[in-house]
């Protein structure tokens, strides 16, 4: 799992944020002030061009007072009244269409989907809830893009504006009504693609009894069988039995599968793990040195993406996890638990980079151990063979034993008294290396339901939607469809590339800014040649100083479409952790108000709201 | 009044019922004549246009279709010339609405990130996206292949990840063969990969038993038809893949394009000389190895005796240096036979006719000449030179009478020259005279029984750790590998040759390290035979100390150079 941004806890993100950012609720609050402040700013000059300077001002203090007035006097009853409308209006603009698109993209998928990839699961789900994102952002642009303008345009507006219903109501209504379309919209695609995913990668094989092999100790006692199954869906799996001839088919291309031999004939069961929920727990990530100093980071390696930074073996370079807030498990008292289920669940993720080739075939080893912060207790190294770039799944022992020998309790004596474990691992290979990330090693807890974490995943694009269509009828109360059309459509795919966008405004991007970008693409002059000096350069950087601040601004309430996107967790196997969909429910809520209010005002301009 | 408006309104009535009907008729003439003309047009159309066939004509060749049907293939422009159809490739590009580039575009660089990104699973979904868009792509095919066997393989750490990778990359060539069917870039890549990517990476010896191994690969590869497991070598398999390639060229007429033909025709016969050492090192003797390797110089012959297009446009054939040699030689014989002394006359005059500033600079030792000298002296080399087109001339001026067979004979001989330079320089290319001697010599029964002696060695060394006969082995093999350089001394000059025996030779002195002694020693310096080979192949300096103590013994080291005396006067003043 490549977890590339910090998912911090709710609060922490909510109040403190990160290290170099703000937390959400300061932002929100800065955001809402500063754009308040240009709103009465701006619309007060109008005013006050329109009407004289006190009238202006009392213009402007009426509209907003009853503004505020109107959004505490909003009633839920009249909101729903008109949600069903727009649920109405909807229906009636054939939004059962984008159902049908749907169904075609599924069925044709097989052409385009193959499952001899290594993890096939990974490729269908990040198609099919692709494919659901993009369909549901579609409708939902053109939904609320449409909706207000038609009716201005047809007149209907007027019949509703006759009922006692208020214009922050109708804003409110829309997002509701088109909301609540696009859910019932979205949830039958959730449904079918789960559906096709789990269809699509189910399968069996076949394993024959007479080409199993005896496994036999050397007095000839036989201790089980092994063998090899049928090749279906790309791949065969080694076959390990028992005496009983029961056992699984190992797993290969994300998946295993369970053997059961009765009359002598061998079944292979469906496969399992294909949708797995992995709940972790991710700690903090340290470093040692090959002298054995702490670092913040590894040595890079000369890889181009820096998201893992590596350690040198043989040396005192190590990769050290602390996990905070740990407490001895409920079922350690329980005699029923098996002594060696009673260890720590952990994954462990590890890239191999080698400078030499080493042994061909071999794997490179290592060692874990895991120390209490606090005392310093350091347990005695347990080697492994690293497993390149898989999940390798495995438990602590409870009992350990220190260097010297003496036996300890995990949880009595390696977690501090404030809840830490450290976790520690170095390579023993002269001129090989180990790569880590935060999120390659975790505390895994009990797997979730894979449905409710599909369910999760399919929420993330649900606050997607629901911010589409807040600022589609948002800005269709002022303007014109297609002119709405265009605003939403530039807003998702400024989204969607916010990063960038943001690296532009900040000139940490290569080309400079809009202008000197432009200039460089219509010369075909390389990013990397700095322009000539003179004054059209200097009157170059001017304008895109003004309007990279402009850009910064803009960033302040620009939703980060592709961070909202949880495909990955459910592609690799991982819940979304509950911290993410807060974040996300909170930021949609955020999006939602902010974007009413902005309509409220926006459909206060138009004649027919006055 | 009224009557006569009303006559008049007749009158008008009749006539216009009248044009009406004439207009019909008209209309209904026109008509009949638009689809007569379409009818009669229709007719050239459909002999122009008609498709082509599976009916099968006289002679069994498919139905060649209407003229424009004729002419796309004649030219290979329709689609179903370049490969395969394939309604996934046509729904997806049509898909697109004409926004192609722009999705292909953004497809490459997503296909860039996710290789940074090291997804794999993603990387190859859209290299399989890009394939659809943009099949008739050779060089698409060829380089993300390439990414797949080469730079993805090579990022995971398990041999049989790699391996995957290997054979995703294979297979997603083998793809793009079907799309542009007789590409003979695609099939000569084809067999590259798997001849070279599996036999000569450093995994090699485990790629090797894997590719063997590996059934449903076979099956898929050929098409639910695999060999059986004995011709499944990854190097029997690339020259097949090879053949192919050359078959387009030869038999459909496919361009070579830019590729130079001397390395081009030359693989299925590298493919077989490759199997042939892998067969060997894996432990395969005897019949079996001299078989290979005389299947080898079959097909080794058969490439030098092929017409080769020459950078100069006329054709070459390798293996024909020796008679063109000859032939060189009988004309420059007849030449100078027309006028016997007359090179020694002209040498004479030329060299009457220099500067005394030019016979100063022809004195002295071309070492010991200055940068401006070294000009002088060469400039004054080759104006003494007597080309075979100046003693033409010469004779046409001193016995006119022989001119014009003079003048022919030093034209033909230019020309034979060009070809022998040609000829010997795509030799070199293509490494010819050693691999030619390489294959004959490696089906003696000597090399055959050398190389067996040799493996023997190490597995005793390897498997039963028996020191004292693994050193015997190795020097009964040595003794009939001295024996076999002493027959073909073109080993000695080449690396490839000598790679091998110099890895005889490691694992030899490993052995004799154990049993407390070295090359070094007297003993073992008497019984060892390939001294020469030794002194001419240590490029990585293991063994100076054995070398000069052998020279040593035999009375040829030189003795060590006098350190220079410093010339003080030269030296500047210390501040």
């Amino acid at each position: 799992m490549v977890l590339e941004r910090e998912i911090l806890p709710y609060l922490q993100w909510l109040l403190r944020g990160d290290a170099g950012s703000w937390g959400a609720l300061p932002h929100f609050l800065f955001v809402v002030l500063g754009m308040g402040f240009l709103a009465l700013l701006v619309g007060y000059c109008i005013s006050a061009a329109r009407h004289g300077l006190l009238r202006g001002g009392d213009h402007v203090y009426r509209v907003v007072s009853s503004g505020f007035r109107e959004i505490v006097e909003i009633l839920p009853r009249r909101v729903w009244a008109l949600a069903r409308l727009a649920m109405k209006e909807a229906w009636q603009r054939r939004v059962v269409v984008a159902l049908i698109v749907f169904a075609v993209i599924l069925l044709f998928a097989a052409w385009f989907l193959k499952t001899d990839h290594q993890d096939p699961a990974k490729l269908y789900i990040s198609f099919v809830l692709t494919a659901a994102t993009y369909l549901t952002l579609g409708i939902s642009l053109v939904l609320s893009a449409f909706s207000l303008p038609n009716d201005f345009k047809t007149k209907t507006i007027y019949t509703v504006v006759t009922k006692p219903v208020r214009s922050g109501e109708i804003i409110l209504g829309r997002i509701i009504g088109f909301g609540i379309v696009g859910t019932i919209l979205l949830a039958v695609m959730a449904f079918c693609s789960y559906v096709f995913v789990h269809r699509s990668l189910s399968h069996t094989h076949l394993v024959e009894s007479s080409k199993l092999k005896r496994l036999a100790e050397t007095s000839g006692e036989v201790y089980g069988y092994d063998g090899i199954t049928s090749q279906n869906a790309f791949h065969r799996h080694d076959v390990e039995l028992d005496t009983d001839k029961q056992g699984a088919a190992n797993s290969n291309f994300g998946h295993s599968h369970g053997v059961e031999t009765s009359r002598d004939r061998q079944e292979v069961l469906p496969a399992e793990g294909y949708l797995r929920a992995r709940v972790p727990r991710w700690g903090e990530l340290a470093f040692h040195d090959r002298q054995g100093s702490p670092r913040e980071r590894g040595i890079s390696v000369g890889n181009e993406w820096s998201y893992r930074s590596f350690i040198e073996g043989n040396s005192q370079a190590a990769a050290i996890w602390t996990f905070d807030n740990l407490s001895p498990p409920p079922f350690l008292d329980n005699p029923e638990v098996p002594e060696e289920d009673k260890g720590l669940d952990i994954g462990l993720i590890v890239r191999v980079f080698r400078t030499h080739k080493g042994t061909i075939g071999e794997q490179i080893s290592g060692t874990l151990q895991v120390r209490n912060p606090e005392t310093g207790l350091l347990s005695d190294a347990s080697s492994f063979l690293a497993v390149d770039a898989k999940v390798d799944e495995r438990t602590i022992p409870r009992k350990l034993t220190s260097a010297d020998g003496t036996q300890y309790d995990l949880y009595d004596d390696f977690i501090s008294s404030s809840g830490q474990l450290e976790i520690w691992i170095q390579c023993l290979e002269r001129g090989q290396y180990y790569g880590f990330a935060k999120a390659d090693c975790y505390l895994s807890l009990p797997d979730g339901s894979p449905v409710l974490n599909f369910t999760k995943v399919c929420l993330s694009i649900w606050v997607q939607m629901i911010i589409v269509i807040s600022i589609g009828v948002a800005a269709s109360a002022l303007l014109s469809g297609p002119v709405a059309m265009l605003f939403t459509v530039s807003f998702i795919l400024l989204g969607f590339f916010r990063t960038f966008f943001v690296g532009v405004a900040r000139g940490t991007e290569y080309g400079g800014g809009p202008v000197e970008s432009l200039l460089r693409l219509v010369t075909q002059k390389n990013v990397m040649v700095k322009l000539d000096p003179g004054i059209d350069t200097t009157l170059i950087k001017a304008v895109d100083d003004i309007l990279q601040q402009f850009m910064l601004s803009v960033a302040q309430i620009l939703p980060d479409f592709s961070a909202f996107s949880t495909v990955d967790f459910a592609a690799y196997g991982f819940d979304v952790p509950a911290n993410r969909v807060g974040q996300d429910l909170t930021t949609c809520l955020a999006y939602v108000v902010g974007l009413a209010v902005v309509g409220y005002f926006l459909l206060r301009t138009r004649e027919v709201a006055k | 009044m009224t009557n006569n408006v009303s006559s008049t309104d007749v009158s008008s009535t009749d006539v216009s019922s009248t044009d009406v009907s004439s207009t019909e008729q008209g209309s209904f003439y026109r008509k009949i004549t638009y689809l007569a003309l379409i009818a009669v047009l229709l007719f050239p159309l459909s002999q122009l246009g008609a498709p082509k066939t599976r009916k099968r004509g006289e002679n069994g060749e498919a139905g060649g279709g209407g003229k424009l049907a004729q002419m796309r293939a004649d030219h290979n422009l329709g689609s179903s010339n370049l490969g395969k159809i394939d309604p996934t490739s046509a729904a997806m590009r049509m898909a697109t609405l004409g926004a192609r580039g722009i999705a292909v575009s953004w497809l490459w660089s997503k296909a860039i990130e996710y290789k940074k990104k090291e997804d794999w699973t993603n990387f190859r979904a859209t290299l399989s996206q890009l394939a659809n868009l943009q099949p008739y792509f050779i060089s698409f095919w060829r380089y993300q292949s390439w990414n797949l066997s080469y730079n993805v393989s090579v990022e995971l750490d398990d041999v049989g990840d790699r391996f995957h990778y290997v054979k995703r990359g294979i297979e997603f060539l083998k793809e793009g063969t079907l799309y542009n069917r007789d590409s003979p870039y695609l099939l000569a890549e084809l067999g590259w990969f798997i001849g070279n990517k599996i036999g000569k990476a450093d995994e090699h010896v485990e790629y090797r038993q894997l590719f063997k191994h590996d059934d449903d690969f076979h099956n898929k590869f050929f098409d639910g038809n695999p060999p059986p497991r004995e011709q499944r070598d990854n190097w029997l398999v690339s020259g097949k893949q090879y053949n192919r390639a050359i078959s387009a060229v030869d038999d459909k007429k496919k361009s070579l394009g830019q590729k130079n033909p001397t390395t081009f025709y030359n693989r299925p016969g590298m493919s077989q000389i490759n199997y042939s050492e892998a067969i060997e090192k894996e432990g395969t003797f005897g019949d079996s190895a001299k078989e290979a390797w005389r299947v080898a110089e079959k097909l080794w012959h058969e490439y030098g005796n092929r017409e080769l297009k020459s950078s100069r446009g006329f054709y070459i054939r390798l293996a024909g240096i020796d008679r063109l040699e000859q032939e060189a030689r009988k004309l420059e014989e007849d030449l100078e036979n027309i006028a016997p002394d007359l090179r020694k006359k002209m040498e004479s005059e030329r060299l009457a006719s220099l500067t005394a500033e030019q016979r100063e600079v022809l004195a002295v030792s071309p070492a010991e000449l200055s940068e401006e000298q070294s000009q002088l002296f060469y400039t004054t080399k080759r104006q003494l030179e007597i080309s075979w087109q100046d003693l033409a001339a010469r004779i046409a001026v001193d016995i006119p009478d022989q001119s014009t067979q003079a003048r022919k004979m030093a034209s033909r001989l230019a020309k034979l020259k060009e070809r022998i330079t040609l000829t010997n320089t795509n030799r070199d290319v293509s490494n010819y005279a050693y691999w030619d001697s390489r294959c004959h010599f490696e089906q003696t029964s000597a090399a055959l029984k050398g190389r067996a002696l040799a493996y023997a060695g190490r597995r005793a060394f390897k498997e039963k750790a028996d020191l004292i006969g693994s050193r015997r082995l190795y020097e009964e093999s040595f003794a009939l590998w001295a024996a076999l350089v002493a027959d073909y001394p073109v080993m000695l000059d080449d690396s490839a040759a000598g790679a091998d025996i110099m890895e005889f030779i490691d694992q030899y002195s490993s052995i004799l390290e154990q049993l407390d002694k070295s090359l070094a020693d007297e003993d073992v310096d008497s019984q060892f035979p390939l001294w020469n080979f030794l002194e001419l192949n240590d490029s990585e300096s293991k063994y100076p100390e054995a070398i000069s103590a052998h020279r040593r013994r035999a009375g040829t080291e030189q003795p060590p150079a006098e350190p220079p005396v410093p010339d003080v006067e030269s030296q500047p003043d210390r501040p």
